[in-house]
């Protein structure tokens, strides 16, 4: 009894592709990561902030998370040049050393 | 941050404490010295036109006659050279140890030359310190040596002086890029030509005893250090000051300098700039250290006067408001015995005394009754207390004498330089005597010592077992409002700063502090709110002249086993007192620093409180011969309560904190429940 055909799937795409997707979660734990770091930094720093304090306040509790945020975006932003870098030589055959 | 970034990165660009490049005396000194000076000076200046003629006409020896006797004769402003020094005994023996090739620089004395040879420009004093060499470089054991021969007439200690100034000459040109190095360091530079080599050729220029080498030799090196101060000063900060300060001397002392007119204006200019840059509106200097605000202000003076005195009237009127108002700052922080506040990085200078010549300048009667503790002047209009918004400092006083009470408060920014984490310090005085004490700075090195005199176990403010301090601004860009209330029962400041747990990026907690100043006492309190609970360690420092015993009510404090103050205590969390003096143990504590390279040990509280999130801990410096009976000390979640009793009744306080709790907007309120 004849199978029937199934789609041809090049095993080189779906690594990309998997690739791809990976960093782009990768990289929105970390926007998320950053962004709760900011929010609860805020929070918790709420009222505390004096006239001398306001350059240490963003240097110290503002800058550190939005640097993460801003590494995650880019890390989504770039999230298909990275995966097609980091998928290199995944779905390459090669041949038998023997 | 960013001029640091630029420091950093043009210092390694210029080559970070490279020497300027060393030479050797040439044979032909006097007639190289007399070539450079007839391409540095201006030949359209009257009175060297017959110098000019001879050297272009190729005469060498007639040109350099010339040539001297214009500079052997020529007139100085008066205004440009600085006083003699007096002729005091440690002036005097420091001139006898140069000329027998030991120094002695801030209390440390070294010996870096044999008694008839060179110095060795590059040793670093007995204590391996770099700060030693840079004030070798300075040259101000040869102003010393001045005042020894003019008072004994030996040419021996003159020839020597001459001997040592040729010597660095001849070895250190001026490098064509700007030095870190001890030999041409811009501060140095300004140093060596305004503090040394004007004041000999000022005494000695017109005295055979002066060689022409060296004439010939300060001349062309005021040139030389012209050219450097003016291509390559110091960024900012004091440095800077000092250095247009000495620009604009040597322009003024030696005017045929071809550049001599750019190198004033350029002077004024940076000055008038960094006044506004370098002074906040109420007086203090950025840099927020009592020394500091002497020295940066003395270099401003000194310009000041320089350029009054060289027709740039004009100039020196525009600075006219911003030293007075340095001056008033200097004048109303001094404690009643008469030293200013150790604060950052300071020595205990004699503010009342410095302040006597100051109030005569400016014609300042009230600067007058301050120096004299109100036997002369006027006594200043308003309140005694005082508050400085900008740079974040209360002084508590309760009038202008030498027994006067007196509490010195830091709410302020870190300071631009030559900081210390002393934000919420609190020095005190009582009927005149200094009680609580900052640390003072004692060294600049890299090492345990000068890290635990910048460090807050160095002052009167609690450190955490698992939280830190957060480090404020380095300058106020505002005036803080509503910290102070001096119209209310009971002069107060109040301050606060927040913490964050060890590790973590948000501040999690504060502390607050309010102290006031009651006749005979200074009330503190401090509320700790933190997320988690936590110790804190409150440190109390006292002078090292008294000594601390533990009574029924807390400690006495004792000078010659007399009791002259006492010490109580109350809290919500339970908390352990010790005493702790000249340790060096494990960590270094109970050292106090007069001044640089001095260090003594003191008596320091401490007290280890349980951990609590919220507590309350109030304290009381009672003097004692004030008719006090008995104080009682009381601390509750939402505040505290004084009980003072006198011989004619009791006064009862009560200190609220603000009901909005970690809102920072209002400082807390002191109320007196029951009249005296």
């Amino acid at each position: 009894m004849p199978q029937p055909s199934l789609p041809v799937i090049n095993p080189l795409v779906n690594a990309v592709q998997f690739a791809v997707v990976t960093v782009r979660i990768f990289g929105f734990v970390i926007v998320v990561l950053g962004l709760f770091q900011l929010l609860s930094s805020l929070a918790a720093t709420f009222g505390k902030i004096g006239l001398v304090y306001w350059q240490t306040f963003l240097l110290t509790v503002v800058l550190p998370p939005v640097i993460w945020l801003a590494g995650g975006l880019l890390i989504v932003l770039l999230a298909r040049p990275i995966g097609r870098l980091l998928s290199c030589g995944l779905g390459e055959k090669k041949p038998d050393a023997s | 941050m960013i001029r640091l970034f630029w420091i950093l990165i043009l210092g390694l660009a210029a080559g970070c404490g490279q020497e300027g490049g060393k030479s050797e005396r040439p044979d032909n000194a006097e007639q190289f010295l007399v070539e450079e000076l007839a391409k540095q000076l201006n030949p359209n200046t009257p009175g060297l036109a017959e110098f000019y003629e001879e050297w272009d006409a190729g005469n060498v020896e007639k040109a350099k006659e010339s040539l001297l006797v214009y500079f052997r004769n020529k007139k100085i402003p008066e205004a440009a050279v600085p006083k003699p020094l007096p002729v005091e005994l440690q002036v005097m023996r420091n001139a006898l140890d140069a000329w027998r090739g030991s120094f002695n620089f801030q209390g440390v004395k070294g010996r870096a030359a044999e008694p008839d040879g060179p110095i060795d420009w590059t040793y670093q004093g007995p204590r391996d310190d770099s700060e030693w060499t840079w004030f070798l470089h300075r040259h101000f054991f040869l102003r010393e040596m001045l005042v020894l021969y003019q008072e004994q007439g030996h040419e021996e200690f003159v020839i020597r002086m001459q001997d040592y100034l040729l010597d660095w000459f001849w070895k250190y040109p001026a490098p064509d890029h700007r030095s870190f190095s001890a030999s041409w360091r811009a501060l140095e530079a300004a140093r060596r030509i305004t503090d040394s080599w004007l004041p000999i050729y000022s005494a000695l220029r017109a005295k055979d005893v002066l060689r022409d080498e060296t004439l010939l030799a300060i001349v062309a090196g005021a040139g030389r250090h012209g050219e450097y101060l003016r291509a390559h000063h110091h960024f900012g900060g004091n440095h800077l000051v000092t250095e247009m300060m000495a620009l604009a001397t040597i322009a003024s002392v030696w005017p045929e300098f071809r550049d001599s007119q750019e190198w004033m204006s350029y002077a004024a200019d940076r000055s008038l700039e960094e006044m506004n840059r370098q002074i906040y509106p109420d007086g203090a200097h950025k840099e927020l250290a009592n020394h500091y605000q002497w020295i940066a202000g003395s270099s401003f003076q000194q310009l000041y006067e320089v350029l009054g005195g060289s027709g740039a009237s004009e100039t020196a009127e525009k600075l006219r408001p911003g030293m007075e108002r340095i001056w008033d700052y200097y004048a109303k922080v001094v404690r009643p015995s008469g030293t200013g506040p150790l604060n950052n990085d300071s020595d205990l200078e004699p503010n009342k005394e410095q302040l006597l010549t100051l109030a005569d300048f400016y014609q300042r009667p009230d600067w007058l009754y301050i120096a004299t503790s109100g036997e002369k002047g006027v006594i200043p209009e308003g309140r005694a207390s005082q508050v400085f918004p900008w740079a974040g400092h209360a002084v508590l006083r309760s009038d202008w004498g030498r027994e006067a009470d007196w509490v010195f408060f830091d709410a302020g920014p870190y300071g631009s330089d030559h900081q210390q984490m002393d934000r919420l310090h609190i020095s005190a005085s009582l009927q005149g005597r200094d009680l609580l004490v900052d640390s003072g700075r004692y060294v600049y090195r890299d090492d345990e010592w000068s890290r635990f005199f910048r460090s807050p176990e160095a002052h009167n403010v609690p450190t955490f077992s698992a939280h830190s301090r957060i480090t404020p601004d380095t300058e106020a860009t505002t005036p803080q409002e509503q910290w102070t209330d001096f119209a209310g029962v009971l002069p107060t400041a109040s301050g606060w700063i927040p913490l964050s747990r060890e590790g973590e990026a948000a501040w999690t907690g504060t502390h607050s502090r309010t102290v006031a100043l009651g006749d005979g006492f200074v009330w503190i309190v401090d509320q700790v709110d933190l997320n988690r609970p936590d110790e804190a360690i409150f440190r109390w420092r006292f002078h090292p002249d008294l000594d601390l015993e533990p009574s029924s009510e807390g400690w006495s404090v004792m000078e010659n086993s007399k009791e002259v103050a006492r010490w109580i205590s109350a809290s919500t969390s339970e908390k352990e007192g010790a005493k702790i003096e000249g340790q060096t143990e494990g960590k270094i504590q109970g050292w106090y620093s007069p001044e640089y390279n001095d260090r003594l040990p003191n008596q320091v509280l401490v007290f280890r409180s349980k951990p609590a999130s919220r507590a309350t801990f109030t304290w009381l410096l009672l003097a004692s011969d004030t008719g006090i009976k008995q104080a009682n000390l009381t601390a509750n979640k939402t505040g505290s309560t004084l009980v003072i009793s006198r011989e004619n009744g009791a006064e009862t306080y009560q200190l609220d904190f603000p009901s909005s709790g970690k809102s920072k907007g209002s400082a807390p309120k002191i109320h007196r429940i029951t009249e005296p």
